[in-house]
């Protein structure tokens, strides 16, 4: 068994563990490739290339048709919350660089993780007003024949959302397949793993807390079987422009703006670790009384773990599906250095 | 006299063969009582094995009693991550 590897790619840390370094390499390795073709940011990438060529078919490599069948797939699901098409509007509001490539007036914008937003009900009645119902439009066609794609007119695709959860869950399927017994894969805190720590035999896994991500975990789960964890949060990728109001990273697609509920964070749990991603999304943006409403109606055998901005924690009453040692926090403590 | 003798010899050895048989049908019957002791002795032996290996292969019931979700059920292990937003 090697070590736990360690690195950074598509502008997050990655964690793997548990399995024998050749498959640790190999893991690396798809998600160093995923990086190169995925990014919106690097003008040579395979997404960059297509959003620069909408209404033209473009042939692209297996790993990227796949991935944006699965995305379009998301999008249907989820019926649009997740929506990876919004290249355009995330612009729009401010969102063109990479976090980890800021310069320094933008670096300027963007807000101490410990600032969180004093939310009051008022800004996200506001937002409510703004929502506006649509059949949702299609914004890519595939030819399965060609392996090629073509972009709507006004779509851009941005795969951010769903990237890295999607190629980790790929690393895990192939690694599985082909016999690993064991391993944990931590894409930037989403997490997906298989089989039994080789010296607890289960897997700790904690929540964050929202604020304090290095601090207290919210929650502990313990884990054998092939799962998959998920955690967004408003909190973090978060800027100000002049005379705006903060702006964070979950675009709510009814609106074409940050979204805003009651929710700070949300976790779910699953065996997909993209399909948990696109969910964590989705709860977000409707709040905590819609949001556990839609996952039940579309996905109840998915589990949550939520924290809403007044501290309290919630889960589904399902969570033994996937562990039977956990523990989850009543109340989360949001006491902090607001300006 | 001879014809007596060879009559009392004769009933003498048949007592003896009978005598013989029955002891012998008596430590037979022993025997067979003796091994179907043991068999069914085996027997009640091997039903509650047979019972385990079948429990064994009921992967509910391979599961040790876990913890009951609490504070205190993790506080022993290590964590290897967590699940965070980034």
């Amino acid at each position: 068994m090697g070590n736990p590897l360690a690195f950074r790619a598509m502008n997050t840390d990655f964690l793997i563990a548990g399995m024998p370094a050749g498959a640790a390499e190999e893991v690396k390795t798809m998600v160093e490739l995923a990086e190169t073709r995925f990014s919106r940011f690097s003008p040579t990438s395979e997404i960059s290339r297509l959003n620069q060529t909408a209404l033209a078919w473009t042939a692209v490599t297996s790993l990227t048709y796949d991935l944006l069948v699965d995305a379009a797939e998301a999008y249907h699901a989820t019926g649009g919350l997740f929506n990876p098409f919004l290249a355009e509007a995330m612009r729009t509001i401010g969102y063109d660089q990479s976090f980890e490539a800021l310069t320094p007036a933008k670096a300027a914008q963007r807000l101490n993780e410990k600032q969180i937003i004093v939310t009051t009900d008022a800004p996200c009645e506001a937002h409510q007003a703004t929502i506006r119902e649509a059949p949702l439009p299609e914004p890519l066609e595939f030819d399965f024949a060609m392996q090629s794609i073509k972009l709507a007119a006004g779509a851009a695709i941005d795969v951010g959302g769903i990237a890295k959860g999607w190629i980790a869950q790929r690393a895990a399927n192939r690694l599985i397949a082909s016999g690993i017994k064991q391993g944990l894969i931590d894409a930037g805190g989403d997490v997906v793993l298989w089989g039994g720590e080789p010296t607890q035999g289960s897997w700790g896994v904690g929540v964050g807390h929202p604020l304090l991500a290095d601090d207290h975990d919210i929650a502990d789960l313990w884990l054998t079987g092939l799962t998959a964890i998920a955690t967004s949060s408003i909190v973090k990728r978060r800027w100000q422009r002049s005379g705006e109001i903060p702006a964070h990273h979950i675009l709510d697609p009814r609106t074409g703006s940050p979204s805003c509920s009651d929710l700070l964070q949300a976790t779910v749990i699953g065996r997909d670790l993209a399909v948990a991603e696109q969910y964590t999304k989705g709860l977000i943006i409707l709040g905590s009384a819609a949001g556990i409403r839609w996952l039940a109606e579309r996905r109840p055998d998915l589990a949550y773990i939520l924290v809403r901005n007044d501290g309290a924690i919630f889960h589904s009453d399902n969570l033994n599906a996937y562990t039977k040692d956990w523990r989850v926090d009543a109340h989360v403590e949001l006491a902090c250095d607001n300006p | 006299m001879s014809k007596k003798s060879d009559i009392i010899v004769v009933g003498v050895l048949s007592a003896a063969l009978f005598t013989g048989f029955t002891a012998y049908s008596y430590s037979a019957d022993k025997v067979k009582a003796k091994a179907q002791a043991k068999a069914a002795v085996v027997v009640t032996a091997v039903v509650p094995d047979n019972s385990k290996s079948s429990a064994v292969q009921t992967p509910a019931d391979t599961k040790p009693d876990v913890a009951q979700p609490g504070p205190d059920s993790t506080v022993t292990k290590k964590k290897t991550t967590k699940s965070k937003a980034s």
